[in-house]
């Protein structure tokens, strides 16, 4: 079996005048969880759209498992379990006829199971329309990983959950890594995509920007480094001192900001500056640019 | 083991009753209807006896299609649901048909409490041939079932739908000769209520169930009429169905318009028998 999952060569959709996927290429390795990012209209939903077998290119080539979408889609939606963006189930379908009504059209006798699982044992018999937007999204996540697809692919999955339906989620889609399915997310939401992803691809304008790891693609950008410090007697208020190495960006919220490319310096710096004055640290802060800065500059730049 | 097509029509039954509105529409509005009207309209009109019966199955199974199927329709669409159920690999196949088969077994049941209740309660004229009569409702229940469908898969809102089952259905009510005989209307009006579909099924209940005439061309063209509006809204309910949550392109959904097809050439050959 090849090591690729799902291959993308220079996949092109076009609505009118809108070119929503214009010539996009990368591999979704298998066993992995692929992170699709991009702003509003990328065409990251698109790409998902046509891996999924719900819209048929205008040209390039899509294969995921090996099957073509296009000409497949009955083979396919056995393969995969898709989350989409917008779906959506009857309110009036409780959750165990839901697993046993997908089942069934997927050849399979239901495994109830999967909704102890997922959380949502004591709601089996309630229907759709009664549950909260965290166990409609663990409902969806429960369906599409049923028929125990090699591929799961979810749409924002996370969009509109508080804190603790998103942690709850993350743990799932680990748990779907671990026990070996390949997954293909697509997020607005930064922190997910670099705690959860093995690797990312940012679509801008139909376009890849980049593809890698979370840690090559924060390492390609701006390589300066955040130092924010605040003292108990002020040191670096009002004329904050110079720091070897470091550039001063500003005094802002009681705390001095500098930018570096070689920290240790600047930062040794500091402790002696700290000591000479007799003075006592409140707060040191040392960041490297994130991932959501590196996504800002990369948007920036290719628009 | 049973297949997905089975569970989705068992959960398609099961929506239905748990559906207020579906119930109200299928089973309580009919009947509340049928008892309000037998109680006053044989006195003003003793001959609505002779049509009674007929008049509140075909008032129930137009409630009971055009005023729930579309809706159901269109919410799944707008909501996404259709996409949800393809990508689960359920096909365009079940979600035109089991709408349909689903309302032709509740109004099945509705027929039996209506035919019984005309017969036992208000001693209005009951069917002197159960085959023609069950045939008839048969086709009538499909025909209202699949020109619902039809104006769920076209229609672009729910506001939209409302609009088009509402230009079906109280011309249909008017006119169709449920509340009055056909035989009374005015000429041009009566060439109207032909494109009607409730006119055909009338005719037929009447002619072949209720007065047991003779089977002959023009006794039989009703049924033939119903066939055919079945037949057609079956392809155009294929060829327009989309699993999209936008609504059709304007051009395509006048293309539903062939739909009346089968009434209009019915008239055509009325004159010709």
């Amino acid at each position: 079996m090849s090591d690729v999952a799902i291959e993308i060569r220079d996949l092109t959709k076009i609505y009118g005048d809108n070119r929503a996927v214009d010539g996009l290429t990368f591999d979704v390795p298998h066993g992995t969880i692929f992170g699709l990012l991009g702003p509003n209209g990328a065409g990251k939903t698109t790409t998902l759209e046509c891996v999924e077998g719900l819209r048929k290119p205008d040209s390039g080539r899509v294969r995921v498992l090996g099957i073509d979408p296009a000409r497949h889609p009955k083979k396919l939606w056995d393969a995969i379990g898709v989350q989409l963006q917008t779906s959506g189930l009857p309110d009036t379908m409780t959750g165990r006829e839901a697993l046993a009504f997908f089942s069934r059209y997927h050849g399979r006798s239901p495994d109830y199971t999967i909704l102890d699982r997922f959380g949502l044992g004591a709601k089996a018999q309630e229907q759709y329309g009664t549950l909260s937007v965290g166990q409609k999204r663990r409902l969806a996540l429960a369906i599409a990983v049923s028929h125990e697809p090699q591929i799961v692919i979810l749409d924002e999955p996370t969009a509109g959950l508080d804190v603790e339906s998103r942690m709850e989620l993350h743990r799932m889609m680990s748990e779907l890594k671990a026990a070996g399915t390949t997954i293909v997310l697509a997020t607005h939401d930064m922190a997910e995509a670099e705690k959860l992803c093995d690797r990312i691809a940012i679509i801008i304008q139909g376009k890849l920007g980049v593809v890698g790891t979370p840690s090559q693609i924060t390492a390609a950008g701006d390589q300066r480094t955040r130092i924010q410090v605040a003292s108990m007697n002020g040191t670096f208020l009002g004329n904050a001192p110079e720091l070897p190495g470091a550039v001063l960006t500003g005094v802002v919220d009681g705390y001095a900001r500098y930018s570096s490319e070689a920290p240790s310096k600047p930062l040794t710096a500091l402790i002696r500056l700290l000591e000479e004055h007799n003075d006592e640290l409140v707060d040191l802060r040392v960041e490297r640019p994130s991932l959501e800065e590196r996504f800002i500059e990369i948007t920036r730049r290719n628009k | 083991m049973m297949n997905g097509y089975a569970a989705h029509l068992s959960y398609d039954l099961k929506a239905g009753v748990r559906d207020t509105s579906h119930m109200l529409m299928i089973y309580l509005f009919p009947i509340g209807f049928f008892l309000m009207i037998g109680m006053f309209m044989p006195r003003i009109n003793p001959e609505f006896l002779d049509i009674m019966a007929p008049g509140m199955i075909l008032f129930a199974i137009m409630s009971g299609t055009l005023m729930t199927i579309p809706f159901t329709l269109i919410a799944s669409r707008e909501g996404g649901i259709f996409r949800s159920f393809r990508v689960n690999g359920v096909p365009a196949t079940a979600l035109i048909t089991i709408p349909v088969i689903g309302a032709v077994i509740h109004m099945a049941v509705a027929t039996a409490i209506l035919t019984t209740g005309s017969g036992t309660i208000f001693g209005a004229l009951m069917p002197v041939r159960w085959a023609p009569f069950v045939l008839a409702f048969g086709l009538t229940a499909l025909c209202f079932a699949t020109l619902a469908v039809l104006i769920g898969i076209v229609a672009q809102s729910n506001r939209n739908g409302t609009l088009i089952a509402q230009a079906i259905y109280i011309p249909s009510v008017m006119l169709g000769g449920l509340m009055v005989p056909e035989a009374l209307l005015p000429d041009g009006l009566r060439a109207a209520a032909s494109l009607l579909p409730a006119t055909h099924a009338m005719r037929a209940f009447n002619t072949l169930a209720l007065s047991g005439e003779a089977l002959t061309l023009t006794t039989v063209l009703p049924l033939l009429v119903l066939s055919a509006s079945i037949i057609v809204n079956l392809i155009l309910c294929f060829a327009l169905f989309q699993w999209d949550s936008r609504p059709l392109p304007t051009a395509r959904r006048m293309i539903a318009l062939t739909a009346v097809l089968p009434f209009a050439l019915s008239i055509l050959a009325v004159q010709v028998l």
